[in-house]
């Protein structure tokens, strides 16, 4: 390995390891939010992975998917538990639909539509799942509810993360640690 | 990676809201059916237990990690008690119209009101 692959790839786990760490803070403060019903989830543990989308090559970005899950898991105690293969399940549709639509639409989308297409594509995934080995049939009654909460907090989120790559210095440092190859 | 993101929503954002919009309408087509008198329907472990709502009755759905207690009465149901780690079905309190549900997702207990079928007459209880 050349001294020059070994400093991009030390920038590219730095990046990650950053990005991976205010995805479990965020987490933390997801978990903390009181939920109105069951399922509800803000997604802002997921401003990470949508930033990530225009920053990390594709390998990084799985590692910062699978970091966010773990730390998820750990946070809301469901880690040895079937829970936790929904939320890995919901996280992984979620990223690989974000940074599919991002490679196949380039930049006809700005992270408001990467968020949707995530948020929307890790509801109806975990909706199948329930629908499989938890509720049967009966989880087509939560989806109006799963699905339209998904759809307004992807919003608010890609609206929020649009504004924050504009404007943030955070996010330029962050862009330029990871070009920095 | 991509070097120039675009950080302004665009058309295909607003096409892709609304496509979002629209599966959020589909799924409502899907899950509306309430035409007939409110009844509660309780599912746990692949069963499915029906009760009338103007009953007083405590219920006992046991799933994988113990028993999830519902209390039904005056109209509509609350679960009272849950093993789950989070509370959030407790916390989400009473439901009383038809198409509200609740559910304990670590428990695997979903307790809903929905409108019954015409030939359930005065039920006491079914089980299914």
């Amino acid at each position: 390995m050349t001294e020059r692959s070994t400093r991009s790839s030390d920038n590219l786990a730095r990046v990650t390891a950053f990005l991976g760490a205010v995805a479990l803070f965020l987490s933390a403060v997801e978990y903390m939010v009181p939920k109105p019903l069951p399922f509800m989830r803000l997604g802002i543990a997921n401003l990470p992975l949508l930033v990530a989308v225009d920053v990390l090559p594709f390998g990084w970005f799985l590692v910062l998917a699978l970091v966010k899950v773990f730390g998820m898991s750990v946070v809301s105690g469901s880690l040895f538990s079937y829970v936790a293969l929904f939320s890995l399940a919901g996280t992984m549709a979620s990223a690989l639909s974000m940074y599919g639509s991002r490679i196949l639409l380039r930049n006809a989308v700005s992270p408001l539509g990467i968020a949707v297409i995530g948020a929307t594509a890790s509801n109806l995934v975990q909706l199948a799942l329930a629908a499989v080995f938890v509720f049967g049939a009966s989880a087509i009654l939560t989806a109006p509810f799963f699905l339209g909460s998904g759809l307004a907090t992807g919003i608010a989120l890609g609206l929020f993360a649009c504004r924050f790559e504009r404007d943030s210095l955070l996010f330029a440092l962050i862009r330029e640690d990871a070009r920095a190859r | 990676m991509h070097d120039v993101p675009r950080s302004k929503p665009t058309v295909f954002d607003i096409l892709i809201v609304i496509l979002g919009i629209a599966v959020v309408a589909g799924s409502f087509a899907l899950a509306w059916n309430h035409s007939g008198e409110p009844r509660a329907v309780i599912e746990a472990g692949g069963s499915t237990w029906i009760y009338p709502l103007d009953e007083d009755r405590v219920v006992e759905a046991r799933g994988p990690l113990g028993v999830t207690v519902i209390h039904i009465g005056n109209g509509g149901l609350a679960v009272e008690s849950s093993p789950c780690r989070n509370q959030t079905c407790v916390a989400s309190g009473r439901i009383s119209r038809p198409g509200q549900w609740t559910a304990c997702l670590p428990n695997g207990v979903m307790a809903r009101i929905d409108g019954g079928a015409s030939d359930d007459g005065a039920l006491d209880a079914i089980v299914r």
